[in-house]
């Protein structure tokens, strides 16, 4: 009796394996493996010396993003999404417990220009990265992305992908104290 | 498109009364139900094929209006690349995968002339509900025919990495593959629910198997080449999670055309049989389910929508959770007769064969999941990487070199020991003295790993070689006729053995910075960069350099570097040389400053006969097919 109980038994055991198997999938599902948390966060902003779009002449430094909360926009005008994101930003302008800084990212001069013009700046100063250089620092893999740094320059909160409400209300003003 | 929609969603209802009527009609024994399976499948096929058609007029024509084809397709895409962006993205490839399946389907009852009804009803019926799982999906999660209010002028252009040639071939072949183990899997499911497995059910199954395993097979090599020279990593496999998903169902479908054989010749493992066939299409499932959903770390993975992984995850628990159900409690009916395996023969070996494909997909399946239960469990994020695989591939490849040598002085049912020995010990003896012998002369050293590995090979060539010397007294053709199929397989076993052990081992790799004019010299040949230019393609701008290989066919070598301003993407194009012995490959890098580039050179000695091995395989396969058929 045992004997045939255990025989039958036997050809249960590859659905107790696919049980095993459907728990981890269904856990891991509920994971993003993606989500690493950037390398930089917690780290100051990586020095550059940049152009500004405004103003070719004028340099930029890492030394902008002292004193201020600074959320750093990366951004290009032949990137559809960042215009997803403008109107937000335009708006989010107003907030004066931040700094909106843009990182025009491997792009043209004059689109830029013309870009801002058309749509309206939000940005209080726009960094001109035609080559990339600072983005790559940044460890951006694509447009737009978001940083929010603190007053001493240390990145504390990096997005991938546009800025909206919700992302501001669940993640950035927490952070703003105050 | 809601035209087309209207009809996905009919192609769903039709695939659900797919399922019900025909398996009703078994059940009750009616008839006329039963006969009903055939129409279904072939309306619900011409139902998909308009759709399919519809999706790719729509990405021919630049519709922009669809969401889909705004998201993966740009209208300064090639045509032909254009079309293919059908299976660029997940509701596209979903789509195809739906699309395959009907053409299995359409294809069992084209053949359906050998089967009975109930049977033919049944595999029909299953194969119908397996299609409207994934139509339900279609239609609810992953709609490739959603239209947008948006006026979108211009799309976001094809990932530029699947802006090769490689996307015509690989999604379809690999799918046809995937899809076709599920015409093994619903005769398997048709044979539970009888309690009945016979001979000629091999007999029955073992083509479509074949099929679906040959598919397989061609997927999977234009995959591999198709990372060799585009991905400009100089490597042909990488142990990725989405490569190992199609590994998987490979190496159980190779183990289940050899227990078919077995299941034919002498009734045994019927319950193996099973089991492996349910295993099979489970791991075609896990690996659709690990692409498209992204819960792996993938080069192929994209960031998807939780809702679909948890609809796909909930399809897999329902069709492979009720087929196992069904198998634990009707495979007992089955009538197994007790027999003994005599050690020295052809069952004996073709059971090795099974044990060891089977250990080499387990390693590989937990290797791969492996990242997975860590983080689940809580410990941290981990990846398993090549010196894994690599470590725990290679005594099992050696096995199963070993034997598929082995079975070729091992025929009928029981051997002569004394003769087997004494012969397996010449043969292996003659090769591993040549393996010694070519590594000494050609390289002056001897590794040991290397030397057995290509020991190994030889031993297999060196008995395929013997049987047909042999043959001569029976005649060759009639050897040819009976098993050159298989001769030709695993006489591409080898060629590909050897093919992998010579290239990893002596690959050389070299990275330098280059200006115009430098000369760079990699092992015994040497480049000289003659110029670097700008490059205007149709969707793409770059650079491409001019190297020349200073030899006596004064090749140029033509790699670039392009980059997709739409996706914001630079890729490297690699510029292969290609020879029998050798490929030369050079890949640019990126540039360093107006005149100086960074370059990456590779020659990489018997890569080709990777290749070359895995399509003798796939020949052996066909031809396989070909003998089934010829001998009705």
């Amino acid at each position: 009796m045992t004997k045939q109980y255990l025989l039958t038994v036997r050809y249960f055991f590859p659905m107790m394996l696919l049980v095993l198997l459907l728990f981890f999938l269904w856990q891991g599902l509920q994971r993003d493996p993606l989500q690493l948390p950037s390398p930089l966060l917690n780290k100051p902003m990586p020095t550059f010396t940049l152009a500004s779009v405004e103003n070719s002449k004028k340099r930029l430094t890492a030394n902008m993003f002292f004193g201020h909360v600074s959320l750093l926009v990366v951004w290009s005008s032949w990137c559809v999404n960042c215009l997803a994101e403008h109107a937000f930003l335009l708006n989010a302008r107003k907030d004066s417990r931040l700094q909106i800084i843009g990182l025009n990212y491997r792009d043209r001069l004059l689109s830029a220009r013309h870009w801002l013009s058309q749509y309206g700046n939000p940005y209080y100063k726009v960094i001109f990265d035609p080559k990339g250089l600072l983005g790559m620092n940044l460890g951006v893999s694509g447009v737009p992305e978001s940083f929010l740094l603190d007053e001493k320059g240390i990145i504390r909160y990096k997005q991938i992908g546009p800025l909206n409400e919700f992302i501001w209300n669940t993640e950035i003003e927490p952070r703003l104290g105050g | 498109m809601t035209f087309y929609y209207l009809l996905l969603v009919f192609s769903f209802l039709v695939a659900l009364l797919q399922c019900v009527i025909p398996l009703w009609g078994s059940f009750w024994q009616r008839v006329s139900w039963m006969q009903l399976a055939k129409s279904m499948a072939w309306i619900q096929f011409l139902l998909l094929a308009i759709v399919f058609f519809g999706l790719g007029l729509a990405f021919f024509n630049n519709d922009f209006s669809l969401l889909y084809v705004a998201q993966n397709s740009n209208s300064h895409l090639p045509w032909l690349y254009r079309v293919c962006a059908i299976w660029g993205g997940h509701e596209g490839s979903i789509l195809l995968w739906v699309f395959m399946l009907s053409v299995w389907t359409v294809a069992v009852s084209l053949s359906s002339k050998k089967l009975t009804l109930p049977t033919l009803a049944q595999v029909i019926a299953v194969l119908g509900f397996i299609s409207a799982g994934f139509l339900l999906f279609l239609i609810t999660l992953s709609n490739p025919l959603m239209t947008t209010v948006q006026i979108i002028m211009e799309g976001r252009d094809l990932n530029p990495l699947l802006q090769d040639p490689g996307l015509v071939f690989h999604p379809p072949l690999l799918y046809m593959g995937y899809v076709g183990f599920s015409v093994t899997f619903a005769f398997a499911i048709s044979a539970l629910l009888q309690g009945r497995l016979d001979r000629e059910w091999g007999r029955l199954v073992r083509p479509w198997t074949l099929s679906a395993w040959c598919f397989l097979t061609a997927g999977i090599i234009s995959g591999s080449w198709w990372a060799y020279q585009v991905l400009g990593w100089g490597g042909w496999w990488f142990w990725d999670p989405v490569e190992n998903a199609s590994l998987l169902p490979w190496l159980t479908g190779t183990a289940l055309i050899h227990a078919l054989l077995t299941l034919e010749k002498k009734e045994l493992l019927k319950t193996w049989v099973i089991l492996l066939a349910i295993l099979t299409f489970a791991l075609s499932l896990l690996g659709t389910f690990i692409v498209r959903s992204g819960i792996l770390v993938s080069v192929h993975a994209f960031a998807v929508d939780p809702w679909r992984g948890i609809f796909m995850l909930g399809l897999l628990t329902l069709i492979v959770g009720a087929a196992l159900l069904l198998y634990a409690v009707r495979v007992q009916h089955f009538t197994v007769k007790p027999h003994v395996l005599p050690i020295f023969s052809k069952e004996a070996l073709l059971v090795s064969n099974n044990i060891l494909l089977s250990v080499a997909a387990f390693t590989i399946l937990l290797g791969t999941l492996y990242p997975l239960v860590i983080e689940v469990l809580g410990l941290g994020k981990l990846s398993v990487g090549a010196p894994y695989f690599n470590r725990v591939f290679t005594p099992v490849a050696c096995l199963v070199l070993f034997f598929v040598g082995l079975s070729y002085l091992v025929n009928g049912t029981q051997t002569k020991v004394m003769q087997l020995c004494t012969r397996s010990i010449c043969l292996l003896a003659i090769s591993i003295g040549t393996s010694v012998l070519l590594l000494i002369f050609f390289t002056h050293g001897l590794q040991w790993k290397v030397m057995l590995g290509l020991a190994l090979a030889l031993w297999i060539i060196l008995n395929t070689l013997y049987v047909i010397w042999r043959s001569k007294k029976l005649g060759l053709r009639q050897i040819l006729q009976t098993r050159g199929a298989m001769l030709l397989a695993h006489f591409g076993v080898a060629v590909s053995a050897i093919g992998i052990i010579l290239s990893s081992t002596y690959s050389v790799q070299r990275d330098v910075r280059m200006t115009v004019g430098d000369s760079v010299q990699l092992g015994v040949y040497r480049f000289i960069l003659q110029s670097v230019y700008d490059l205007q393609g149709p969707n793409y701008t770059g650079a491409e350099a001019n190297l020349q290989l200073i030899n006596a066919t004064k090749t140029y070598l033509k790699p670039q570097l392009r980059y997709y301003p739409v996706s914001n993407i630079a890729l490297s194009k690699p510029a292969i040389d290609i020879g029998l012995w050798r490929d030369l490959y050079v890949a640019l890098a990126e540039p360093l400053n107006d005149n100086t580039w960074a370059l990456r050179f590779y020659a990489k000695p018997f890569v080709r006969w990777i290749w070359m091995g895995a399509v003798l395989m796939l020949a052996g396969g066909l031809c396989s097919i070909v003998q089934i058929k010829s001998k009705k």
